[in-house]
């Protein structure tokens, strides 16, 4: 009796996973891993690099259709942060296509859509590391807050999209805390529009907006302009140019009011289908800042330049090899400088989103 | 393509190779130091007040910002000596670090938007000069400060506070003290007190720590 109840509750468990494993390959959920990790070498004795392979991040992603309106994304992240792997909760929302025609809604947890950087993972970036100014806004991996957000593509023969957004604000990039209610809630925008050159070739020109009042009531507010233009042949991209302005607007509650603008420039040049070149030029300025004896406004810049070959043995790995070199110049002087040499993997399993052009 | 080639590198090229000299900022203009300045610590101040003196260097603000500064000066028994850090012009606003020796014991109270935390030194009890380095991340949400000994251990994990890596992580406390805390909005830095007790001063640097 017992070994043929035995029997019966294996058949149940076997047959258990079989359905679920059935459920499971048929039901369109895509599974994905990004897994990125590098290491940096300083070449110069003030190079902040940490000379060692870090494993910058890992990418657990989980998409599918909810039902016949709604889609689900999940993904969680894991991060070297000190020697110490930190998971977090990088995006959890539910979007649709059809409640609204034209229109893409999403609510949850998710990256910002402001700038070009900002729309898509740090695995997926054509550079390794941020511009200084990108940095200094955004933090190291772009804008992440829960809210809602409403894309909508205009019904005219040029391609035009506006993405309107609120979140809740209580936090704003680099944070160790939970942060605090804002007065104004984090608000964005941004208009773009499509020029189709050709099936394969094409400009993308977007003006974005960013706005929020945090607790202690310092009124942020940013604009920029972001410009992604690539020339494809077959499966080779021959030239891509990526680049991103912006100007940065902080009012505290004492009536001081701080401006930077920051910039970057990217030219990759393909050499083959595995192989591409590529230049970045970056510029940082801090518009009021202020020499502390005399209270004239400081005469600063900082700039950053890179030159990187990456090898793509596919579209699920590549490894980029970068010479940077950042420094800053403060009343005629020359103040810091970083130059630094990377090698940086990045592999996917599984399947992967399609990305934005 | 190839005369694109040949603008870009030499765009480049030019950019490496203008950060490769020291100039002297004789001909910015923005160098020019009043003529009240007084060097305390190795650097030039002006008087922001009473006992108050505004230090050289002022911080990059209104990002992600994160600067070092070494402070060692004495501190004798019923002595105390207050730090502005990200801070006004008359050293009113911002980070205060201010530090007392009481029976021998040093003790740090940090405070910043109303909020404040106080802590022993206890690496400097009965030490005559209290020599830190600190790292003041103001960060976009709130602020992450970490003091350490100079001399001694330059941890920056969380729980240093406890395990001797640093003498203070204000993430060890953020959801104890530090709660909501905000940013500093100020450009400066100084200090109020004796002066003649100062012994070396550094900063605005970039941060050492990667937090």
């Amino acid at each position: 009796m017992l070994s043929q109840m035995f029997k019966f509750n294996f058949f149940l468990l076997i047959l258990f996973f079989s359905l679920n494993s059935y459920a499971l390959k048929y039901s369109d959920v895509e599974v994905s891993a990004a897994g990125d990790f590098l290491y940096e070498h300083g070449i110069n004795k003030d190079s902040s690099a940490t000379d060692k392979l870090i494993m910058r991040g890992v990418e657990l992603s989980i998409y599918a259709p909810v039902d016949d309106r709604f889609n689900g994304v999940l993904t969680a992240a894991a991060h070297d942060e000190n020697g110490e792997t930190v998971v977090e909760l990088h995006e959890l929302y539910m979007s649709s296509f059809s409640l609204i025609p034209r229109s893409n809604i999403r609510v949850g947890q998710y990256f910002l859509s402001v700038g070009r950087l900002g729309r898509s993972h740090q695995h997926d970036w054509v550079f390794t590391r941020a511009p200084k100014f990108y940095r200094s806004f955004f933090g190291d991996e772009g804008l992440i807050d829960s809210g809602a957000e409403y894309s909508y593509m205009l019904p005219t023969d040029n391609i035009y999209n506006l993405i309107v957004g609120v979140t809740s604000g209580y936090k704003y990039g680099h944070s160790h805390t939970e942060g605090s209610k804002p007065k104004v809630p984090t608000h964005y925008a941004r208009f773009s529009r499509f020029f189709e050159f050709s099936s394969t070739s094409g400009l993308d020109i977007g003006l974005s907006y960013l706005g929020r009042t945090d607790s202690q009531e310092n009124d942020l507010k940013l604009a920029g302009i972001d410009l992604t233009a690539k020339w494809r042949k077959g499966r080779m991209t021959e030239y891509l140019l990526q680049s991103e302005l912006w100007y940065k607007n902080e009012l505290d509650i004492s009536n001081e009011l701080k401006e930077q603008v920051g910039m970057y420039v990217f030219n990759e040049f393909g050499l083959s289908v595995q192989n591409s070149f590529g230049l970045r030029l970056d510029a940082f300025k801090d518009l009021s800042k202020r020499n502390a004896l005399t209270n004239r406004i400081s005469n600063n810049i900082s700039y950053g330049t890179l030159v990187q070959h990456t090898f793509t043995s596919s579209e699920f790995l590549k490894v980029r090899s970068t010479i940077a070199h950042e420094f800053d110049r403060e009343e005629g002087l020359t103040t810091s400088k970083d130059t630094r040499a990377t090698v940086q993997m990045i592999f996917i399993l599984g399947s992967h989103p399609a990305h934005d052009f | 393509m190839k005369h694109l080639y040949t603008v870009t590198f030499l765009l480049f090229f030019s950019v490496f190779c203008s950060s490769c000299d020291e100039l002297t900022g004789g001909d910015t203009g923005a160098s020019l130091i009043d003529k009240t300045s007084d060097l305390i610590g190795g650097l030039d101040s002006v008087s922001a007040g009473e006992r108050k003196y505004l230090l050289n260097g002022s911080v990059s603000n209104g990002g992600n910002s994160g600067h070092y500064f070494r402070l060692k000066f004495k501190l004798p028994e019923e002595e105390s000596l207050s730090f502005y850090f990200f801070s006004s012009r008359s050293l009113d606003s911002g980070m205060k670090y201010f530090f007392e020796r009481v029976n021998g014991s040093v003790f740090l109270t940090i405070s910043l938007n109303g909020l404040e935390d106080r802590t022993e030194l206890v690496e400097f009890k009965e030490v005559d000069t209290v020599d830190v380095a600190i790292d003041i991340h103001n960060d976009h949400t709130d602020a992450h400060m970490l003091v350490w000994d100079y001399n001694g251990a330059r941890g920056d994990y969380e729980e240093c506070s406890f395990d001797g890596g640093c003498l203070y992580n204000t993430e060890d406390f953020a959801f104890d003290v530090w709660i909501g805390v905000g940013r500093a909005n100020g450009l400066f830095w100084g200090f109020e007190g004796d002066k003649s007790l100062i012994e070396l001063l550094e900063g605005p640097k970039d941060a050492i720590s990667n937090v």
